[in-house]
């Protein structure tokens, strides 16, 4: 009896610690969670870093969640103005008003930086379920700008997969990734995202400044940040439209 | 007759300073011509070789699919059954070499900066063959095992600060657009004659691909070299029978030609050949007014003599005919004695060449595809050399014409007063 005490006792740990910690993909369920909204509407700052020279671009941005996310977004720096981009699930259209025209954004285009940023079009788009594509493994966790996160890998379970290999580092509090570090076939490092700020918006916690590191190229970042973002205001869905895009 | 051509050679060799400076201007001007024919057309040549021997081939083909997205180089589209294709072309007799490439679009980066890139996945062997790439190398080709090597152009490389023996970070998208990022060895540089190949295109082999592309050995074009013409038309013609036999064999492949590879290329030749008409015909006005005023001045010279001729009996249509014949025979040796200079010069030039950095030396002239280092040949234009010789001959007697014509019409006493 003396014996066999202390294993059920072990055994009774081992079962509460399993039922209490998530797995990976748990985490990322809880993470989509959070970021779940019906529409989303901002105004964002996009600050592209290259060697010592940085670019603003200013945009205007409305967005209606759910299955297949459909976004209008408008450029309103003077180089840019008047540029938009319609996004309707995983395809893109921008107009350019100088030429009066409208280019479908696909294939190797998609891979290309959004408006000379560090950020591509397809990372801008990536609406797919992560877990379809990669094994999602909860690998640790560790500490990241003071706050406890969970550790998260994917690996690419096919091989069209935009990264081969992901780390996340997900608040164990709010759930929001406070940094990700996404990975070439080879294994090397390309891009790095952090969170900068996050705010309390509608009841939740939302990252409002993120940078996109490029890690092959020096001193070349990208800083994105949203303002004034309002959540589940109601809508026009005629603005997703190509007839709204050339207007 | 006999007698005015024999008086008008003894007046030719009477005068033998005069005639050999009148023949030098004829002889000179001819031989220039020619020459700078030969050289201006040698350059054009040259510089569609070098065209078809680095980037375009003869024939290229593709997939439909990959056609109708050539500009992003999308690796999805592979030709099926490359060896059988192979085997189809090599059989024809106007083919001397076929092999396979891939394009991609990549950057490389030196973790300073990155610079975009359009790569070639080869297969070292059969493309030396087709291609002329391992003439303008600096270093090595690959080698048998070339998992991680890598050669670029010499401009890109001098971007990026590496050179030989470096390693520099491939940067691409996968057959599947998936990211990839990986070191490569450089083994070597290339200078060629084409500017955008130096400054921004790369080379692996089909085995470094298989691993870095997840290429699977996809083969998106075939290149095909035909054996080499004399005359740029015959090679034309054989790429558009090759093209013609081959898309009836496999009509569902897109072949494209030089014609339409280089059509760019071929409209500037056809641009600048039509501008050469026109400074042909400047640079013969000049050419027939130097002739006329070597003959006029030969016959105001002698207008006295005319009217000694004439007061010893001779008829005016007879002084008319024995300048006429002065100014053939001068005409004739002029240019006989250009066009063989001509001919000489083009037989060196077609023989030996002429060493375009000899003259630029290290100077780098961006001329968007036209070469301007390596060794260029001369061409031959057979109706250019018989054509000269007879502008020199007919323009000789058409120059001789109006002062012979104003000899015979003088008077006999104001003729021997001509000062």
């Amino acid at each position: 009896m003396s014996k066999i005490f202390p294993l059920i006792i072990i055994l009774i740990i081992t079962f509460m610690t399993n039922s209490f910690s998530l797995t990976g993909e748990e985490i990322l369920a809880k993470m989509d969670k959070h970021r779940d909204y019906k529409t989303i509407t901002y105004t964002g700052i996009m600050s592209i870093y290259v060697k010592d020279k940085v670019r603003i671009k200013n945009l205007k941005s409305e967005a209606l969640g759910g299955d297949e996310t459909k976004a209008i977004v408008e450029f309103t720096n003077p180089e840019d103005e008047g540029t938009k981009f319609l996004m309707l699930g995983k395809n893109l259209w921008i107009y350019f008003p100088e030429e009066e025209d409208v280019v479908k954004i696909s294939g190797h285009m998609l891979k290309e930086g959004m408006m000379g940023s560090d950020v591509s079009y397809e990372d801008a788009l990536e609406s797919d379920a992560l877990s379809e594509k990669y094994k999602i493994t909860l690998t640790g966790e560790e500490k990241f700008n003071d706050r406890q996160c969970y550790v998260i890998t994917l690996d690419a379970k096919v091989k069209k997969v935009p990264y081969y290999k992901r780390r996340m580092w997900v608040d164990k509090e709010t759930f929001v990734a406070l940094k990700e570090e996404m990975y070439a076939k080879s294994g090397k490092l390309l891009k790095v995202s952090n969170v900068l700020e996050t705010k309390e918006i509608g009841g939740r916690k939302f990252a409002v400044k993120v940078e996109m590191v490029n890690k092959l190229r020096k001193n070349s970042k990208t800083v994105f940040e949203m303002i004034d973002v309002v959540f589940d205001k109601p809508m026009d869905e005629e603005k997703f439209s190509m007839r709204y895009l050339r207007r | 007759m006999k007698t005015l051509i024999a008086i008008a050679f003894r007046n030719l060799m009477r005068h033998k300073r005069r005639t050999i400076l009148t023949g030098i201007i004829i002889s000179v001007g001819l031989w220039l011509y020619i020459f700078m024919d030969s050289v201006m057309a040698g350059l054009d040549r040259g510089s569609i070789d070098n065209m078809i021997n680095l980037t375009t081939s003869a024939i290229k083909i593709h997939t439909e699919k990959y056609d109708d997205e050539k500009e992003s180089f999308p690796l999805k589209y592979g030709l099926q059954n490359v060896d059988e294709l192979t085997l189809w072309l090599k059989n024809d007799n106007r083919v001397s070499a076929v092999a396979p490439r891939t394009q991609f679009i990549g950057e490389l980066s030196n973790y300073e900066e990155s610079i975009p890139v359009i790569g070639s996945v080869v297969d070292p062997v059969s493309d030396k063959e087709v291609f002329t790439l391992t003439e303008y190398l600096d270093g090595n080709y690959f080698s048998s095992e070339s998992t991680r090597e890598i050669i670029l152009g010499k401009e890109l490389a001098k971007d990026l600060n590496v050179t030989h023996g470096d390693f520099i970070t491939l940067y691409a998208l996968t057959k599947y657009e998936s990211r990839n990022a990986d070191d490569f060895k450089i083994v070597g540089t290339f200078n060629t004659t084409d500017p955008n190949l130096n400054k921004n295109g790369v080379f692996i082999s089909f085995t470094a691909a298989n691993q870095f592309l997840d290429l699977e050995n996809t083969v998106t074009e075939i290149n095909v070299q035909l054996k080499h013409r004399i005359n740029f038309n015959d090679l034309l013609a054989d790429m558009k029978e090759v093209r013609a036999s081959f898309s009836s064999q496999y009509p569902h492949l897109v072949t494209y030609t030089f014609a339409e590879l280089g059509a760019g290329i071929l409209e500037l030749v056809r641009q600048k050949k039509i501008w050469g008409v026109f400074m042909t015909l400047v640079l013969l006005l000049i050419a027939a007014v130097g002739i006329v005023n070597s003959v006029l001045m030969s016959v105001y010279e002698r207008i006295r003599e005319v009217g000694v001729l004439r007061a010893m009996g001779f008829e005016g249509s007879e002084i008319m005919k024995m300048f006429i014949f002065e100014g053939a025979m001068i005409g004739f040796l002029g240019s006989l004695v250009g066009i063989l200079l001509g001919i000489a010069t083009v037989v060196v030039l077609t023989t030996y060449g002429y060493p375009l950095e000899k003259i630029y030396g290290d100077m780098y002239v961006d001329t968007s595809g036209f070469p301007m280092w390596g060794t260029i040949y001369g061409e031959w234009n057979i109706p250019l050399i018989i054509g000269s010789f007879l502008f020199g001959l007919i323009t000789s007697i058409l120059a001789s014409i109006p002062p012979a014509k104003k000899a015979a019409q003088m008077e006999v006493t104001q003729a021997i007063r001509f000062i």
